[in-house]
């Protein structure tokens, strides 16, 4: 054997290649669709970030006076740092941009239901870490956009309901945006959340892995026995009716075969794809379109920016719309409560729709329409 | 050498004042025989009758009166008027104490003086002012129109009010910096008055449109008003000698530079005010190359229209200034592109306060009317441009290098999306052939 | 599916497999030696702090004007051997001022401004002191904070 044979012989010995081969192999997805790389390309996305954000904090200085200029810093000074920059913040967009097209692609495909609960549970949390952390990543800047980011995006806290005031609290760090909102923002996006969310992504995958989503495990059908006859009589109907089972599992077997691929090594490597293609698309807006830094923060002016982070839009307009008073409660206070009701709703799904009724993807089309919509109006 | 003032305190004899009243503290008098409250006994007896008077005339001084810097015990209502504070009945405006209401405005300035210009007295009960104020009011235009008897000329209680007179710190003094010019121009923006004097009135409304009025009104501490060149109580329009010495007073480079050209001497000799001569007096305009040169804005053409060497030179220096305009806007446009587009700019804000240091000092160097110092001026002027315009093509160089590292990715990232394509497809081709 | 595909198949599977691979190798050296100059420790320690040269480059008695982060100072050597630094910006309009040898004094170009060699504001417009800046002397290189 030659010198690279030998190698690949040992490493492969040592993380029992072949054992994790055949247990990839034996998953199986379906062959044609975009929609199943979604979940891949996403935490594809994942990982860039936490690359590029670990780039990123090798320079970061997360002190309220400090902040601002040593990101300045990164982008004015420091080789390639206006692109790993300017690349993290393009990422984060189509990060949390994938997460919701990944939610509700399995909403509208009702891929939820039993026996995928707690794959849908992890992936939810995840979902919700995922935009905790671009929330808090926006702060650190500590530009003009952060602030007003913290700012509104934390005022909008305050309307749900019980928890309201808390998480407010919360989210500054105190009772208003000030350094602490910083330092707790830091703490998060670059230890706290991260952590959470590996364990979340990997519990996700874990359950996955043990309910597949998509196709079930490729099984050898079971030949059915000889039926047993007592008086040794060949019962020639009792074959008959084994033989044709075993023919329709053959049959149903094919048709997997044709069907779908296994997950390694072809969809890895088709969905190998995708993941350069959006590994380009990042490298193209990070050089070709700007996210300029603007101006440091400065609490003294008053309101300079009115907008949350573009994902908190629709909550925005909805306190925008509210009216004074609904049934007796303050009108925003209602509506972001029966916002959330609706999440609540919306995460027990496996729970409620245990069929997966085209209802729910129906439900689902029109939300994101009043989503889009509320969006929209937030902009004006 | 003893005050000749008296203060409370002071063991002085008593003059005629003593025979009458004299108590165990002889009533205090003072070189002009005016005599003073003793601190003990002094009830200011003239405010507390004049202010139940039903007369309005009578009862506002008492009440003006109670705001004033003068308020003080030791000086009080006889400080000014005489008579006898300590006499509650009419008795107290007594001749004998010098009781004087209604002095003229031909007195006004002797009465002030009398204390303001003691200086052992003002020593002691204000030690912060000066004592020169009477001295100087006489010998200014006001002083020596007043003392020959005008009654149009102001006395110290024109500006300074008469009962309510409030220190000049005060933002309610009309002497007060900020309302300086509003209390000159009373009486200078009076078309009717000053036709008597043949001076003109509209200085007011062209300095409020200066560059001095403008930066005046903002707040700039540095901006002159009227006082600022003329004087407070000097108060005397600069003559053509002494114009330099009051725009040099803050203009002192400028001043230094022009003192090397050929016009100081020249303006000197035909009695030209210096600095009005091309910048204008109340109206002056902020500074801008078109003062220089052979347009009809150029200041130079005033009186150089037709002289050939004179010419030449202004024509060399605006053109000069000009350029040098020019290759500053360049600098700092190019900066504020580079800005546009997101680059950052190492030292660009220091090679452009470079850039503008070097301007502002070239507009003095240009009082030397010496094509060859302005030129050098100039020069440094375009080292600096140049240096700014470097850095900022070092930042865009910069971020062309990252545009080609960014094709050579991309380049890179296509090739290995077509090799795992061929994988795919190679994959895809085994399973079909697999099939049973 | 006949055996006499194999040979067929085995040189284009490894030879795909060794394209993936190289051209995946490729993209990774390209943005790894942009990583690595990005990571690669710059000339300038960190933000707040420029090193403004070495010991020697200061004799007793020197005074220079350097840059630290962009903004100029001056930068003095007193006969003592102790380092003094003013930020070099005018108080009243921001010009670069200069440190005068003949007048033992820092003057400001524009307005005639003037500062003593402690930075105090002795005549002129400057309404304030020039800003003192902290200077260190580590290892034989001199420092100087932007931080008061």
């Amino acid at each position: 054997m030659s010198a690279a044979e030998q190698v690949t012989a040992w490493v492969r010995d040592r993380f029992g290649w072949n054992n994790v081969v055949t247990a990839l192999s034996v998953h199986r997805v379906p062959r044609r669709g975009f929609i199943f790389y979604l979940g891949g390309i996403t935490l594809f996305l994942l990982l860039i970030q936490i690359a590029s954000g670990i780039l990123l904090v090798l320079y970061y200085r997360p002190d309220a006076d400090t902040a601002y200029a040593s990101v300045e810093r990164i982008v004015g000074e420091l080789p390639y740092g206006n692109l790993i920059r300017s690349f993290h913040v393009w990422a984060s967009d189509l990060f949390v941009v994938c997460l919701l097209a990944h939610l509700f692609t399995i909403v509208v495909r009702r891929t939820f239901r039993p026996p995928h609960e707690l794959t849908w549970l992890s992936g939810v949390v995840a979902l919700m870490l995922g935009i905790g952390m671009a929330f808090t990543g926006a702060i650190l800047p500590w530009n003009e956009a952060a602030y007003t980011n913290a700012r509104v995006g934390s005022q909008l806290a305050r309307y749900v309901p019980l928890l309201g005031t808390g998480l407010q609290r919360f989210m500054r760090g105190g009772d208003e945006v000030t350094s602490a909102t910083l330092g707790h923002a830091y703490g998060f996006h670059v230890a706290a959340l991260p952590a959470a969310i590996t364990v979340l992504v990997a519990l996700h995958l874990f359950f996955l892995s043990r309910k597949p989503a998509t196709v079930t495990v490729l099984a050898e059908p079971e030949p059915e026995a000889e039926p047993e006859t007592t008086d040794g009589e060949v019962d020639a109907e009792a074959i008959a009716k084994t033989a044709e089972a075993n023919a329709k599992v053959e049959v149903a077997r094919a048709a997997l075969l044709r069907d779908t691929i296994p997950l390694y090594p072809d969809f890895f490597v088709r969905l190998a794809l995708p993941i350069t293609g959006v590994l380009v698309l990042i490298m193209t807006l990070a050089v070709f379109a700007d996210r300029p830094l603007g101006a440091a923060a400065d609490p003294a002016l008053a309101s300079v920016g009115t907008r949350p982070p573009w994902y908190l839009l629709p909550v925005h307009e909805l306190v925008r719309l509210a009216p004074k008073e609904l049934l007796g409660i303050d009108g925003a206070r209602f509506l972001v409560g029966a916002a959330s009701l609706l999440g609540l709703f919306a995460a027990a799904l496996p729970f409620i729709d245990r069929r997966g009724s085209k209802i729910t993807a129906y439900v689902a089309w029109s939300l994101l329409l009043v989503l889009i919509i509320l969006a929209t109006l937030a902009l004006n | 050498m003893p005050s000749a003032r008296a203060v409370p305190g002071d063991p002085v004899g008593a003059t005629s004042a003593s025979a009458a009243g004299a108590s165990s503290a002889a009533p205090q008098t003072s070189a002009t025989g005016r005599a003073l409250p003793s601190p003990i006994d002094a009830t200011n007896t003239c405010a507390a009758c004049h202010s139940t008077l039903t007369d309005a005339k009578l009862r506002a001084p008492a009440k003006e009166f109670s705001t004033s810097v003068h308020r003080d015990d030791r000086i009080g209502c006889v400080g000014c008027h005489g008579g006898d504070a300590r006499d509650p009945t009419a008795g107290a405006h007594s001749k004998t104490m010098g009781f004087r209401p209604h002095p003229t405005s031909a007195e006004v300035p002797g009465i002030c003086g009398g204390c303001h210009s003691d200086a052992g007295f003002m020593r002691r009960l204000n030690g912060r002012l000066g004592v020169g104020q009477a001295a100087l009011y006489g010998l200014s235009l006001h002083g020596r129109l007043n003392a020959a008897g005008d009654p149009m000329a102001p006395n110290c209680a024109t500006c300074h009010g008469k009962h309510e007179i409030l220190p000049p710190a005060s933002p309610k003094a009309p002497v007060n910096r900020a309302n300086v010019a509003k209390l000159c121009s009373g009486c200078h923006a009076d078309a009717k008055l000053m036709s008597k004097y043949d001076i003109a009135t509209d200085q007011f409304s062209k300095w409020e449109k200066s560059v001095h009025g403008v930066a005046f009104a903002k707040g700039n501490p540095n901006a002159p008003t009227c006082t600022g060149c003329h004087g407070a109580h000097a108060s005397a329009p600069p003559d053509a000698s002494s114009v330099a010495h009051a725009c040099g007073r803050c203009h002192q480079d400028e001043m230094g530079f022009f003192e090397q050209s050929v016009h100081s001497q020249g303006f000197r000799k035909r009695g030209i005010a210096q600095c009005v001569a091309c910048h204008s007096n109340h109206d002056v305009a902020p500074a801008s190359p078109q003062l220089v040169g052979t347009t009809s804005e150029a200041a130079c053409m005033k009186c150089h229209s037709n002289d050939e060497k004179p010419r030449k030179v202004a024509d060399d220096i605006a053109t000069l200034l000009r350029g040098a305009r020019d290759r500053a806007a360049e600098a700092r446009a190019a900066v504020a592109r580079a800005h546009d587009l997101g680059l950052h700019v190492p030292g660009a804000a220091f090679s452009l306060q470079q850039v503008t240091t070097a301007e502002l000092k070239v507009r003095g160097v240009v009082h030397t009317l010496d094509p060859a110092r302005v030129e050098a001026g100039v020069s440094e002027i375009n080292s600096a441009v140049d240096a700014t315009l470097k850095q900022v093509a070092d930042a865009e160089k910069v971020r062309s290098l990252e545009r080609r590292d960014y094709f050579i990715a991309l380049a890179l990232a296509s090739l290995l999306f077509v090799t795992l394509a061929l994988k795919a497809l190679e994959l895809e081709r085994r399973r079909r052939q697999v099939k049973p | 599916m006949a055996s006499d595909d194999e040979p067929k198949q085995l040189p284009r599977r490894g030879f795909l497999n060794i394209a993936v691979g190289g051209s995946g190798a490729a993209f990774a050296v390209a943005v790894g030696s942009a990583v690595a100059r990005f990571v690669e420790p710059p000339a300038q320690p960190s933000s707040g702090q420029a090193v403004v040269g070495k010991l020697e480059d200061f004799p007793v008695g020197a005074v220079k004007t350097v840059l630290v982060e962009e903004r100029p100072v001056l930068v003095f050597r007193g006969t003592d051997g102790q380092f003094r630094a003013f930020s070099a910006l005018c108080t009243h309009l921001q010009c670069v001022v200069r440190y005068v040898p003949e007048r033992t004094q820092i003057e400001c170009p524009c307005h005639g401004g003037v500062y003593s060699m402690e930075g105090l504001n002795i005549a002129g417009p400057p309404p304030r002191p020039l800003t003192e800046l902290a200077v260190a002397v580590n290892d034989g290189t001199v420092i100087v904070s932007t931080i008061g």
